[in-house]
């Protein structure tokens, strides 16, 4: 499942990199879905602590 | 119930918070913040996934156990939304470090509310999980015993999350 996020991601970094979505409108969708990307991953991450 | 609610709310409201604060400041004014933050971001994810891994700024502490004197219900209620703020106790990974600074840097109350909110409903569900006993498959000894066995591949995937998303927004914001 991690692997697979990951991978979604490093397609999207590099959909941004080659300028294909590099608008101020579809990056800024890009930004708040990563946010919410990252707020997820983190919560889940969390429940490891002890 | 109480506690995912209570930490999806109090996680809500900060991020509404959050937000608010970041409507009083220029758009340039954030971009340059969350350019800035993003290359931080950036040096910190490639760190922490190679050997030398920086201790996260925290308060080091679990949520106090006293607050049990308040009944199930309260404690449940009290537990789940310090958890959902998530600053007032351990907080484990650099990358939580973005939920906040994403809602503030966002400059809109309803998405950072949203984003912080999605952070806190996470933070608080796995109790679902161990209460549906969906966690006893994935290992032979005690569910919460093996959650916290993952703790070296959590940090992995944190940092790598983090080192994505400073990326993407050195790409977007930083041009």
């Amino acid at each position: 499942m991690a692997r697979e996020l990951l991978v979604g991601e490093a397609l999207l970094l590099g959909a941004l990199a080659g300028g294909i979505v590099r608008t101020a409108a579809v990056g800024g969708v890009g930004l708040v879905i990563l946010l919410a990307m990252s707020a997820v991953v983190v919560g889940i991450a969390q429940q490891t602590l002890p | 119930m109480a506690y995912t609610m209570a930490a999806s709310l109090a996680a809500a409201g900060s991020g509404g918070v959050f937000g608010l604060i970041g409507t009083q400041l220029s758009l340039p004014g954030r971009a340059a913040i969350a350019s800035l933050l993003a290359l931080l971001g950036l040096a910190v994810g490639v760190l922490d996934l190679g050997s030398s891994r920086l201790s996260v700024l925290q308060c080091d502490r679990e949520t106090p156990q006293s607050w049990m004197r308040f009944g199930a219900l309260r404690w449940a209620a009290v537990n789940g939304a310090m958890l959902g703020l998530g600053f007032t106790s351990r907080i484990g990974f650099w990358l939580w470090y973005v939920v906040p600074a994403g809602s503030l840097l966002l400059g809109d109350p309803w998405l950072g509310a949203a984003i912080y909110g999605l952070y806190g409903f996470v933070r608080s569900g796995a109790i679902w999980l161990l209460v549906s006993g969906k966690l006893n498959r994935v290992g032979r000894g005690e569910p919460s015993d093996w959650l916290i066995m993952q703790y070296g591949r959590a940090q992995t995937v944190t940092a790598a999350q983090l080192v994505v998303l400073a990326a993407a927004t050195v790409l977007i914001v930083g041009f």
